[in-house]
């Protein structure tokens, strides 16, 4: 119900000029209701750092490796950091695991944005969600799926 | 500026025939010299009125003089009390000078009128001198006055009395208290020509305004089929009567409620308006009105809707002055009331009944002094609030309002109306929507009366009733129904659509 | 776009002790302000929220938050607000104006037995008078006008 109610809004927002723009603060209570019941078969998680973090900036996620590649068995941990103008603007991701990727920082763990196509052609209807599963397909992508990688459980 | 030149100026602003039955504060100003004058003559000029009238009790807020003073406070000494006797139909203003201290006194020398029987003798004018001395200057009962000149009753030798009445204070209360009754009269032949006015206009509105079935092509049954298959509506047939005002008359009977002009009705503010704030929300109003007017926006069809619109211009601007009048009058008899007892040194008369304020509970509006006649403010009304109240009465129910005609849901007009079971009613709209979310309780009274709605359900009566008082928001709200109903039919589709190509 | 007629009525006739206004590119999302009921242990606070009217208001309920942190059995840390009325029990009949008395009230009236902050019921359930002291200081704290 909760689920089909999602897709109804989100359709309606694509197709009527009038739908509303839910606010940063609603959206991400969304996301965290969202987040806190678990997504898909669970290879991607997040939630809030701190609990009582009113603003819901920072965020912690989680990537399980994806199977057939380098990084299968391997959990990735990251932090996603919503500014004020989220979700207008795409939030700023860091892994704090050590990977090694094409888009991720190898000093600092930070993504470049301009390099993953999520986060470049960013729009309202993506989400913290989308932004972890986008990454972990790219791990699985053709090129980065035999990438050599650092040994595992080093972080940045 | 003296008071007595700015309440000229002020009564200047108002109509002549309000201005005329003003009181006359100069008049009154002379009159008190007279009372100083004949006061100085009994040897009590206000320097000696002033060592010896008792003063007002602690009691008192305000400055309000309600009660004489109190024998207990002061039991030795001379004292002058200031009375305000009612005899017949008037006010006398007298002095009672109590020659010796006095034990056995009652405690109760409040009002007049609940004087109990005592030696008592009144003596005529000029008070020889001394008896006056020896009333104000011997104290502690050493003076004997000569048997039966002063005392009535010989069987005592004390206490006695002397009763001087005052006879330029006396017109000086008939001249004021005449004013007022002569004004309170005065307003209630202007309140028979308010409410007689106010008649002809709710007529003259109500024949400006009639609805749609008041046309040669009403039908007393409904023009559509009974078929409960068939409550469809075009919408072309939903049009104004060209010889009506009724929108117009709608408009501009909500640009009055929202202009709130006598009397607040939000919750921040209830109650009746300063009169600077109610001028100024008359003259927004008529503003409104005339920009609205030359616009276009807001059209008068008919001659007498106009004529009817300058009368009920007319009426709200006679309540405005009224207040205005009511303000001024009230200012001058308090002032008139405070350089009384300046000037003379007697203590403050009681306030006098209002002419403004009106009692439903008794029908002669006579002043009298509040005093002998307590003002119960619950139960009184001023007169321009009378009227604010007679006229919003009277005009604004002659045009249904969209308000009392509403969906609670969509907040417009419940168009095409559905009657539930429990008997609330929800434009047809709303209720499919409640039906398609599978929601089964009412959303007033949570009875489970919506899913077993169906075309029955129309209320033709109610239907009907809105296309003839509301036929532009009737139209409005048919178009925006299809409007939505299409929009939410593409999205039913497009749901399908996506439904497939994920799964 | 002009206000919908209940947004205009809310702003210019509130009920006591509550303001709401629309933002300006936003009218379906207002900043809210209710002030704490005299009596409670929330008296003479003011507090933050923020309200969304969702695209199916009215028939699904509007969602409200606290902003202002408040220690209270049914508001949790991020201010969600646990509230019949606004979940199940919501009626498309029911407006702003009544969801924000609503809330004000829940101010005077914590219920325990139906938490959303877990702990800081315990703590009212165990004992009253030392909860409302730490309400009280929490509003002196952060709800301070």
């Amino acid at each position: 119900m909760a689920k089909s109610a999602y897709i109804i809004s989100a359709r309606a927002a694509k197709q009527s000029h009038a739908s509303p723009l839910v606010p940063r603060n609603f959206r991400l209570l969304e996301e965290l209701e969202k987040g806190e019941k678990g997504i898909g078969d669970g290879s991607c998680s997040y939630g809030l750092e701190d609990s009582d973090d009113i603003m819901m900036s920072h965020w912690n996620g989680t990537i399980i490796g994806p199977g057939h590649t380098v990084h299968e068995n391997r959990i990735y941990s990251l932090k996603i950091t919503c500014g004020e103008n989220y979700p207008d603007h795409p939030p700023c991701v860091q892994f704090i695991s050590r990977v090694n990727l094409p888009f991720v920082s190898q000093v600092d763990g930070k993504v470049d944005p301009s390099k993953l196509s999520v986060l470049a052609h960013w729009n309202r209807n993506h989400s913290i969600e989308t932004v972890l599963v986008e990454i972990r397909r790219e791990m699985a992508s053709f090129n980065n799926r035999k990438l050599p990688q650092p040994p595992e459980g080093s972080t940045f | 500026m003296h008071f007595s030149k700015t309440y000229s100026q002020l009564l200047l602003t108002l109509p002549p025939e309000l201005r005329d039955s003003a009181i006359q504060y100069r008049q009154l100003k002379k009159i008190i010299n007279q009372i100083v004058a004949e006061l100085t003559a009994l040897g009590l000029s206000p320097d000696v009125l002033h060592s010896v009238v008792q003063p007002p009790t602690a009691a008192n807020d305000k400055g309000k003089q309600r009660e004489d003073s109190s024998p207990s406070v002061q039991s030795t000494g001379p004292r002058v009390i200031y009375e305000l006797a009612t005899v017949a139909d008037h006010v006398e203003p007298r002095l009672r000078l109590c020659l010796e201290p006095d034990e056995s006194l009652p405690s109760d020398t409040a009002g007049p009128s609940s004087l109990p029987p005592r030696p008592e003798t009144t003596i005529t004018l000029p008070i020889p001198e001394d008896i006056i001395r020896s009333a104000l200057g011997s104290g502690g009962g050493s003076h004997e006055l000569p048997d039966g000149e002063l005392r009535a009753d010989g069987t005592s030798a004390l206490p006695a009395e002397l009763i001087i009445p005052l006879v330029s204070d006396t017109a000086f209360f008939r001249t004021l208290t005449e004013a007022l009754n002569s004004l309170a009269a005065y307003l209630v032949t202007k309140r028979a020509e308010f409410e007689s006015s106010l008649r002809s206009l709710s007529q003259d509105i109500s024949s400006a305004s009639r609805p749609q079935s008041h046309t040669a092509g009403f039908h007393p049954h409904s023009r559509y089929s009974s078929d409960p298959a068939n409550i469809s509506i075009s919408s072309h047939t939903l049009a104004l009567n060209s010889r009506s005002d009724l929108d117009t008359w709608r408009q501009i009977f909500q640009l009055y409620m929202e202009a709130d002009i006598f009397q607040g009705h939000q919750e921040r503010f209830r109650g009746e308006r300063e009169v600077e704030d109610a001028e100024a929300r008359l003259r927004t109003f008529l503003a409104d009105l005339n920009e609205q007017t030359s616009k276009g926006t807001l059209k008068l069809r008919m001659k007498q809707s106009r004529v009817a619109l300058k009368s009920f211009m007319e009426l709200n601007t006679f309540i405005l002055d009224l207040r205005k009048f009511q303000q001024v009058t009230a200012e001058a008899t308090r002032k008139i009331l405070k350089k009384h007892a300046k000037r003379t040194a007697l203590p403050l008369a009681p306030d006098l009944t209002s002419p403004f304020v009106v009692h439903p509970d008794s029908a002669d509006g006579a002043v009298v002094l509040s005093r002998a006649h307590p003002v119960r403010t619950s139960e009184t009304f001023t007169l321009s609030l009378l009227l604010v109240q007679a006229l919003t009465e009277t005009l604004l129910p002659i045009i249904p309002h969209i308000d009392d005609y509403s969906c609670v849901i969509c907040t417009g007009l419940a168009f095409k109306p559905i009657r539930l079971q429990c008997s609330h009613l929800f434009c047809v709209r709303c209720l499919v929507k409640l039906q398609k979310r599978g929601e089964e309780h009412c959303p007033i009274c949570r009875a489970p009366t919506v899913l077993s709605a169906n075309r029955s359900n129309v209320d033709w009566a109610l239907l009907n009733f809105m296309k003839d008082w509301f036929p532009l928001e009737a139209k409005k709200k048919l178009q925006q129904n299809e409007r939505e109903a299409a929009e939410e039919e593409m999205q039913e589709l497009g749901l399908d659509v996506r439904g497939c190509v994920v799964m | 776009m002009s206000l919908p007629k209940e947004t205009e009525r809310l702003v210019a006739d509130p009920a006591p002790g509550i303001t709401a206004s629309p933002h300006d590119d936003n009218l379906r999302y207002f900043d809210v302000t209710i002030q704490g009921p005299d009596g409670s242990p929330f008296q003479n606070g003011v507090f933050r929220l923020e309200l969304f009217l969702p695209e199916e208001y009215p028939m699904s309920p509007p969602k409200v938050r606290f902003l202002t942190k408040i220690y209270h059995p049914n508001i949790d840390k991020l201010g969600r607000i646990c509230l019949d009325i606004l979940k199940d029990k919501w009626s498309p009949a029911l407006q702003i104006r009544t969801v924000l008395l609503s809330v004000q009230a829940l101010l005077s009236a914590p219920n325990p037995d139906d938490p959303l902050a877990t702990d800081v019921a315990k703590h009212y359930k165990e004992n009253e008078a030392d909860a409302q002291r730490v309400s009280r200081e929490w509003t002196e704290k952060y709800a301070n006008a």
